[in-house]
């Protein structure tokens, strides 16, 4: 039963996502020996959000395949499990023990859960349609104009992607739990600051979490996880980072983003150093020491060229990218206006001061006078109306 | 679960109220949509000559230098068929006219209005003239802008009376900025360029509103001039021949078809100069005037 359930799940996927990737590398791979052979591709629309609610399903059959889940008998709960709108498309991708239990509770309604779901759902508005759509703007603009950027410019470039990408995402998960918890369902936690990592390992801790523990329980333990010698570890760590880039899309941008995720990380594990971060940073602290920084800063540096492969349109567009970064005035003028940074400094600041919360915005809390909390409300509303970015549709989407 | 309702309404209720205050605001500015709906819904019966378009138009046709008593209705990307439904609108008050003119740039075929960046303006088209097509909610009740230069435009108008009118009183566009023809030429053409298999069925519904608009005043014997207007070399340079030629070929057809239509084609007119342009694309005020000049005396002939 597990295996027709997994097969079906991945087979949905693969037709779908996968299919014309694998059809199209293949007719690539026979023409390069010589043989045209003629396979006609699919031309249908890939379902939105078809990612992220077969991992669901999955972890569902798998769940209860482990007996850590009772096989459910209500089929109402079950199909809203699967199809539960605030986060059907975009994730967090859910477990069934965590959510599924839900459905079967009756829910009342709770001031202060629901205050702090409009507060997060505050926080994902601003950080999609200010950060990430006004990022949006110039990354589309340095990306697909690359050849004619300088190299300060193309820096630019990447960097506002990292915050489009950030933004976009983590707004699209606020908004998910933010709604959710004003139904009264408490979603897990799938972003944590990811920019203030100290290393790698720490990222991939802190970003996308549904997902990368979704990876980790479901693939990478069964494989031996970290358990056994080091060629063991180098492949589980290889064969985790792949399938995750081509979670992605069927696309060798999403593959070699992944791989050199993998690249970064396993120094990391085989000198055991891959555990070293798991607090947050400058905890019960106001700022970093220069130590931490200096982390923050390389962490993010190496963030920051991975997303150009994510964000380019083939390897041979980051691969021209990334030629002109080092090629083209790497020391000019950037051509980029200063109100997105200014947003994006903003943006950190709060980031910063919210790192040990669940979500940056749920510092405000801590504000003891009503008019200073309605204050930080109104200007996040009044950043959301005045910088409305040209509207942009959620990244992931697409996954 | 009421406190919390109603807690979130106080909360959002003064946001709203400053939107809303902020949008009404902004629809008394004049603007040329309202001048030229106003002026319109005064002086229609006198008119005998209107010149429809885009900015082709709108800053490449003054009627000043035509003989006889003229308006352009032309607006910056106003395509073909919001040409048709304000032609539409003052056609029955049109009592004397005698002519119109109808712009078909290279790219007027298979574009509309609210298929590309400056669909915002369908929402002045409503404001002004009551033209809800391609309209949505949203579009009514908040404009494009920033709330803060909605503000900034407020109270210019408030206190220093600066509106957003820019065209002549007969509705000739006054303000335009010299640009550099070789970069404009390039943009423009490519701006233009359009799939013109997938925009088949645009080009099929404008010919259909270009035909309405011609047999409706074949049958009060007004002439139709349709022309292509001036553009400078960059720009021409620049072109998919096989757009424009269909450009041509379906405006040809057209004219031959009906007996009151004639058709112009100016693109390449070599009495044009770089000095009779402020971008590839568009003529400046001194091109605006031979322009305007060559088209009334097509019309003499026409007569």
């Amino acid at each position: 039963m597990l295996y027709v359930s997994i097969f079906i799940n991945l087979g949905l996927l693969g037709v779908f996502k996968y299919y014309n990737f694998f059809i199209e590398n293949f007719v690539q791979a026979f023409s390069f020996f010589g043989a045209n052979i003629k396979i006609n591709s699919l031309d249908v629309i890939l379902p939105v959000g078809i990612s992220f609610y077969t991992f669901q399903t999955m972890s569902y059959t798998i769940d209860v395949y482990r007996n850590k889940l009772e096989p459910t008998k209500d089929f109402i709960a079950f199909a809203s499990f699967v199809s539960f709108f605030p986060q059907l498309v975009a994730g967090p991708i859910e477990r069934a023990t965590n959510l599924l239990p839900q459905f079967y509770k009756k829910r009342n309604f709770d001031y202060d859960k629901a205050v702090d779901g409009m507060r997060q759902i505050l926080w994902g508005l601003f950080k999609k349609v200010v950060i990430a759509d006004n990022c949006a703007e110039f990354a589309n603009q340095i990306f697909n104009n690359s050849a004619e950027m300088n190299g300060s410019t193309l820096i630019f470039g990447a960097i506002f992607f990292t915050f489009q990408i950030y933004g976009d995402f983590s707004g699209y998960s606020d908004i998910a739990i933010g709604t959710s918890r004003l139904l009264g369902f408490d979603l897990m936690q799938n972003f944590a600051t990811p920019y203030f990592s100290r290393d790698i390992a720490e990222f991939w801790r802190r970003w996308h979490i549904s997902l990368s523990t979704w990876f980790r329980d479901y693939l990478y333990i069964p494989l031996g996880g970290s358990r056994g010698g080091t060629l063991m570890k180098v492949r589980n760590t290889f064969i985790i980072f792949l399938v995750s880039g081509f979670w992605h899309g069927a696309n060798w941008t999403f593959i070699i983003w992944g791989l050199l995720n993998a690249v970064y990380f396993l120094p990391l594990m085989l000198t055991d150093n891959n555990r070293n971060n798991l607090g947050i940073v400058a905890e019960n602290k106001f700022l970093p020491t220069f130590k931490e920084f200096i982390q923050m800063g390389t962490t993010f540096g190496l963030t920051v060229f991975a997303w150009i492969f994510f964000r380019a349109e083939n390897i041979t567009h980051a691969y021209h990218y990334i030629s002109g970064i080092f090629s083209k005035l790497l020391l000019g003028m950037p051509r980029i206006k200063g109100m997105p940074i200014l947003l994006i400094i903003i943006f950190i600041l709060v980031e910063w001061l919210g790192r040990e919360q669940k979500y940056a915005l749920e510092v405000v809390n801590k504000l003891t006078k009503t008019w200073i909390r309605r204050l930080v409300y109104y200007t996040i509303i009044f950043l959301i109306v005045n910088y409305w970015g040209k509207e942009q549709q959620f990244i992931y989407f697409q996954f | 679960m009421k406190n919390f309702l109603v807690k979130t309404i106080l909360i959002l209720f003064p946001v709203l109220i400053v939107l809303i205050a902020t949008e009404l605001l902004l629809k008394q500015i004049p603007n040329d949509y309202k001048y030229k709906a106003s002026y319109l819904n005064k002086n229609a019966q006198n008119i005998e000559i209107v010149v429809l378009g885009s900015s082709h138009t709108f800053f490449g046709v003054n009627p000043v230098f035509f003989e006889k008593k003229s308006f352009n209705m032309g607006h910056v990307s106003q395509s073909l068929d919001y040409d048709f439904l304000l032609f539409d609108k003052y056609k029955d008050k049109f009592k004397k006219l005698k002519v119109v003119y109808i712009p078909i740039s290279y790219f007027s075929l298979w574009s509309r209005l609210n298929k590309g960046i400056e669909k915002w303006r369908c929402t002045y088209y409503f404001n002004s003239y009551g033209i809800t097509k391609n309209i949505k909610i949203s579009d009514m009740l908040f404009g494009k802008g920033r709330i803060t230069s909605k503000i900034r435009r407020i109270v210019k108008y408030m206190l220093k009376g600066e509106d957003d009118v820019s065209c002549s009183k007969l509705g000739f566009g006054t303000h335009n900025n010299s640009q550099d023809l070789k970069e404009t030429g390039k943009l423009a053409a490519f701006r233009h360029t359009e799939n013109i298999e997938e925009a088949k069925y645009i080009c099929d519904e404008h010919i259909t509103f270009l035909s309405f608009m011609i047999e409706w005043c074949e049958k009060r014997n007004i002439k139709v001039v349709l022309f292509t207007p001036p553009a400078y070399k960059t720009y021409r340079e620049n072109l998919d021949k096989k757009q424009f030629q269909m450009m041509l070929k379906t405006c040809r057809e057209i004219a031959f078809k009906y007996k009151n239509c004639v058709y112009h084609n100016f693109i390449a007119d070599s009495t044009f100069s770089e000095k009779d342009f402020y971008d590839a694309d568009h003529l400046n005020k001194k091109g605006a005037e031979k322009f305007t000049k060559k088209l009334n005396s097509c019309l003499l002939k026409l007569e």
